[in-house]
C-alpha cells in the first residue's frame, strides 16, 4: 500500500514525474476499496451456511471491512500528505476540480443502473440482507469507477 | 509551439517564457497563479486547456499579452 505513496510515474518522454497529492489519494482510495471489498463480496457469495444467520454474518463482515477500508485510506492519506505537506495543504485547482467532476459523473452513471437492478432484485424474492448487499455492491462498484476514472485522468494529464 | 505531446488544439510558449523569466520553475509559476505544479506541467505539454481566467493569470505573470502565450493550433 505505502508503495503508492512514493510512486512516481514515468511520462511518455521517459521523464520521472512525482504524483500530485490528489492523484495519490485517488490511488489510495481505489486500492483501499478493492483490497477491502473484493474479499467481502467473495466471502458473502461463497456463504453456504443457514439462511437465518446470513444477515449477522454479512453484517459482521461489513463492519470489519468498513473499519479496514477506513484504516487503509486514512493511513494512506496521512502517508501521502507527509511526503509533501505543501502539496497536501494546497486547495484543489481548476484541473483537480474538473477531474473530480468528470470522475463523479462516471461513477454516477454506473451507480444509477446498478441501483435500479439491485432494487429490482426485490421482485426475485431475495432477502433483506441480499438486497442490502446488492445495493452495497452498486455503491462499491460506482466508487471504484469514480476512483479509477480519477486515476486515469490524472495519468493522462487531462 | 507547445512542448511535449499536445492533446488540445491550444499551443503555448510557457516553457520558453519560463526560461526567459530566469528559469522559473513550474512550481513557482503554479504558486503565483494558485495551481499545482502538475497542472502547469499538463498545460505546458498541451494536455490540459486552462480556463480563460487561468490563461490570463499566466500571461500576467510573464507580462505578455494572452496571444503571445497561447495560440490556437487546431484546424
Amino acid at each position: 500500500m505505502f508503495v503508492i505513496i512514493y510512486i512516481m510515474r514515468v511520462d511518455s518522454n521517459m521523464k520521472v514525474r512525482i504524483m500530485s497529492f490528489r492523484e495519490k489519494i485517488a490511488w489510495v482510495s481505489l486500492v483501499g476499496i478493492v483490497i477491502a471489498f473484493a474479499p467481502y463480496f467473495a466471502l458473502v457469495a461463497a456463504y453456504r451456511g443457514p439462511a437465518p444467520v446470513f444477515p449477522l454474518y454479512s453484517g459482521g463482515l461489513l463492519v470489519a471491512v468498513t473499519i479496514m477500508t477506513t484504516t487503509i485510506v486514512m493511513l494512506g492519506s496521512i502517508g501521502a500528505a507527509l511526503t509533501n505537506l505543501k502539496d497536501a495543504n494546497a486547495p484543489a485547482d481548476e484541473r483537480d476540480r474538473g477531474i473530480a467532476q468528470r470522475a463523479s459523473a462516471a461513477g454516477y452513471a454506473v451507480l444509477m443502473p446498478l441501483l435500479f437492478f439491485a432494487l429490482a432484485s426485490l421482485f426475485l424474492g431475495l432477502g433483506k440482507a441480499a438486497l442490502a448487499n446488492a445495493v452495497l455492491g452498486a455503491i462499491v462498484i460506482a466508487e471504484v469507477v469514480r476512483c479509477a476514472t480519477e486515476v486515469v485522468l490524472y495519468r493522462k494529464g487531462a | 509551439m507547445a512542448t511535449g505531446m499536445a492533446d488540445t488544439p491550444i499551443a503555448n510558449q510557457i516553457r520558453v517564457l519560463r526560461f526567459m523569466a530566469g528559469e522559473m520553475t513550474q512550481a513557482e509559476l503554479g504558486d503565483r497563479i494558485g495551481m499545482t505544479r502538475q497542472t502547469i506541467a499538463a498545460i505546458e505539454q498541451g494536455k490540459y486547456s486552462p480556463s480563460l481566467e487561468a490563461a490570463f493569470r499566466i500571461s500576467r505573470v510573464f507580462g505578455k499579452p494572452l496571444e503571445d502565450v497561447f495560440q490556437w493550433a487546431g484546424d
